[in-house]
C-alpha cells in the first residue's frame, strides 16, 4: 500500500458518518416497506403485498450494502472512497419505487 | 489502483471526466444525498400513515390529497436528489461553484402549506366545526 493513499487521521470521521448513512437510509426503507406490507395485509391485496416485500428486500440489500461499505471505508485507503454509480441508482430507484408503493396504498384505501 | 469488480460495472462517463476531488468533499456529497432520500422516505411514511390513522379527520377528501401530495413529494425529492448528487460531482470534479438548487425552497413551501393544512384540519374538527 502507498503511503500517499492512506488517510491521515481525520477529526472528522468521514467514513464513519458515511458508512452509519447508508444504514440509516436502509432502515428508512424498511419502515417503509413495513408500513406498506402492513397496508396489504389489512386491505387484502396482493399486489400491494407482493410490492411491500419487494421493498422488504431492498431494505435488504440496502443493510448488506451498508455492511459492505462500511468495510471499504474502514481500510482507509482513499483508492475506495468513491462510492460506485450502482448503488446511488440504487437506492434512488428504491426511493421512488417506496413512493409508488404508497401511493398504491392510499388508493388502495379509498377503493 | 483499480479494483477489478469497479471495472465490471463501468462508471458513467461523467465519473471519468475532471479531477477526483478530495474524499471528504465526495463523501459529504454522499451523505447529503443520503439524507435527501431519508426526508423523501419521511415524507412517504407521513403521508401514507396520515391516510391510514386519520380516521376521523373531516373532510376525508381533503385528508386523501395531503397524503398523497406528501407521497407524490416524496418521488420528486427522491428523483431529484440523484440530480443533485450527480450535478454536485460534476461541478467538483471540474473544480466549478457547486450548483444552486431551488430544491430546499420549494420542499419547505410544500411542507409549510402541508402543516397549515393538518393544523387547520385539526383544529376544526376538534372544534366540531366539519
Amino acid at each position: 500500500m502507498n503511503s500517499a493513499d492512506v488517510f491521515a487521521p481525520d477529526p472528522g470521521l468521514q467514513p464513519q458518518r458515511t458508512a452509519l448513512s447508508w444504514t440509516r437510509t436502509a432502515s428508512a426503507v424498511l419502515v417503509n416497506s413495513l408500513i406498506c406490507l402492513r397496508s396489504g395485509v389489512v386491505q387484502e391485496s396482493r399486489t400491494l403485498a407482493v410490492m411491500a416485500a419487494v421493498l422488504l428486500l431492498a431494505a435488504v440489500v440496502g443493510f448488506w450494502f451498508g455492511g459492505l461499505r462500511t468495510r471499504q471505508l474502514m481500510r482507509a485507503t482513499k483508492s475506495e472512497v468513491l462510492v460506485r454509480h450502482w448503488p446511488v441508482l440504487a437506492v434512488t430507484w428504491a426511493s421512488c419505487f417506496a413512493a409508488a408503493t404508497g401511493m398504491l396504498a392510499i388508493v388502495l384505501n379509498h377503493v | 489502483m483499480t479494483r477489478p469488480d469497479r471495472e465490471r460495472l463501468p462508471s458513467p462517463q461523467w465519473r471519468q471526466v475532471g479531477e477526483e476531488p478530495d474524499y471528504r468533499f465526495t463523501l459529504a456529497n454522499e451523505r447529503t444525498f443520503l439524507a435527501w432520500i431519508r426526508t423523501a422516505l419521511a415524507l412517504l411514511a407521513a403521508g401514507v400513515l396520515l391516510d391510514q390513522f386519520s380516521t376521523k379527520l373531516r373532510p376525508p377528501e381533503l385528508v386523501v390529497a395531503v397524503g398523497a401530495l406528501l407521497c407524490m413529494a416524496a418521488f420528486f425529492v427522491s428523483a431529484l436528489s440523484y440530480l443533485r448528487w450527480k450535478r454536485n460531482e460534476q461541478a467538483m470534479r471540474a473544480k466549478a461553484p457547486l450548483p444552486h438548487s431551488r430544491l430546499l425552497g420549494l420542499l419547505a413551501a410544500i411542507l409549510m402549506s402541508i402543516g397549515i393544512a393538518v393544523c387547520l384540519l385539526m383544529v376544526v374538527n376538534s372544534l366540531g366545526f366539519s
